[in-house]
């Protein structure tokens, strides 16, 4: 076994079985070479673990970390198809207890439609009602517009792009409008993300673009009519996604 | 070669391989809460420094390197210190017979898991990097700031510590090298 650990030491040491010595060695010692397969052996069961799962709303937290961080409608300048409207019907929403903060309510109102030139564009406009049940100082809003959306007054989609800024939200309502445009025939989804620190809730909307009238609807909220969508949610303390939705 | 770095298409480029760094956060920081934390402390610091990037070479390595600094940062800010490397551990002793080829199909992946994290910082990060995360060994040392050579042998340690506690493990297994309930 003297000659074996030495051996071994050596294969250690390097991070490698080579040089003459070592190769000699395991030429005639099964041993070695067995302890040499378990190494590799060793290696493989962790390569069998389960991925660490990604918590939810992962994504979204980390792209409204990194959306802040750029400096809240500066370069990607928010001002740009956005008012604040004067009056907004409030909406009523009791959340769970438990959760630290809730915003209730996104309202999504298709208010136009343009004709769409070629190659394709077409718009419409989002309308959006924040609801907080407390006021919540600090708030980024963020919207993430996929390729082939982005916001009305663009001349061709960026590819891709968040959309951030950051205000305070009183309690009850607070009210948002938005242009989009979509340069693309097909669905797309756009998120909408309120977050505080780390604390974020999601809701996203479908622009379904192409044949006829451009529309809206949600996923996993309720459409009023033709062109009222409803999203009701909480802000999860434990960062990320609904932990509820009710239409409203 | 991939287009230069910047904060407008930062989130964009770094996107695919979120899932990769919080893979490696997630065994990298022991506590598994802290690795969206880490992370996001990552990404913001990369954000940050887009221009250092070097675009000649794969973003997932320099991506892990900030995962990896962000962390060790944590790690002595507070006030916690990345272990000794256990210099008297036995590594080269022989093993139950049998005992690994079990362990890899052992459906006990808890167990699994706790011995890969008892393997001491500076040696289980490398083990990541190569065995699972799949860098090339000059990958892997640009991560952890190492000399290539100093990297294969950490690779060998941490494989010999992982077989030493895989076959060590009476809870795994019983005297005859089966599997234990
Ligand atoms: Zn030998």
């Amino acid at each position: 076994m003297g000659a074996c650990r030495d051996i071994r030491k050596a294969i250690l040491d390097a991070g490698a079985a080579e040089g003459w010595a070592v190769t000699r060695h395991l030429s005639s010692c099964t041993a070695c070479v067995q302890w040499l397969a378990d190494l590799q052996m060793a290696e493989m069961t962790i390569k069998r673990l389960p991925v660490p799962e990604i918590p939810p709303g992962f994504e979204t937290r980390m792209a409204c970390a990194i959306a802040q961080e750029r400096g809240h409608a500066s370069e990607d300048s928010a001002a740009r198809g956005f008012r604040i409207p004067k009056f907004w019907i409030p909406v009523a929403a009791s959340l769970a207890a438990a959760a630290l903060f809730s915003v209730a309510g996104i309202w999504l109102v298709v208010k136009e439609k343009k004709a769409a030139p070629a190659p394709f564009e077409q718009g419409v406009a989002l309308s959006v009602a924040l609801n907080a049940a407390a006021p919540l100082p600090g708030a980024d809003v963020m919207l993430h517009l996929p390729n082939g959306v982005d916001l009305a007054g663009a001349t061709r989609s960026t590819g891709g792009r968040h959309v951030a800024w950051r205000q305070d939200l009183p309690a009850g309502n607070t009210a948002f409008d938005v242009g989009l445009v979509a340069f693309a025939k097909g669905d797309h989804r756009v998120d909408v993300v309120v977050c505080r620190k780390n604390d974020c809730a999601t809701g996203t909307v479908v622009v379904h673009a192409g044949e006829g009238r451009i529309r809206l609807t949600s996923i996993g909220g309720t459409v009023q009519d033709d062109n009222q969508i409803g999203l009701s949610f909480a802000l999860s303390k434990t960062a990320g996604i609904p932990t509820k939705e009710e239409g409203i | 070669m991939a287009p230069e770095l910047t904060a407008r298409n930062f989130a964009e480029l770094t996107r695919p391989h979120w899932a990769r760094m919080h893979r490696f956060a997630a065994r990298l920081c022991r506590d598994p809460e802290c690795a969206a934390d880490l992370v996001q402390e990552a990404l913001l610091r990369a954000l940050k420094n887009c221009r250092q990037y070097d675009g000649k070479k794969s973003i997932a390595p320099w991506l892990l390197a900030i995962v990896r600094n962000v962390n060790f940062d944590q790690v002595r800010a507070g006030g916690r210190k990345r272990e000794d490397p256990i210099v008297d551990e036995d590594l080269i002793s022989d093993a139950q017979p049998d005992s690994l080829a079990k362990a890899l199909t052992t459906e006990r992946t808890g167990r699994l898991e706790e011995h890969l994290m008892s393997i001491p910082d500076e040696f289980r990060e490398v083990l990541l990097l190569i065995a699972v995360e799949e860098l090339t060994y000059e990958e892997a040392a640009y991560v952890t700031g190492a000399p290539v050579g100093t990297v294969r042998s950490r690779l060998f340690r941490a494989r010999a510590m992982l077989r030493k506690r895989l076959a060590d493990d009476r809870e795994l297994f019983d005297r005859d090298g089966r599997m234990s309930k």
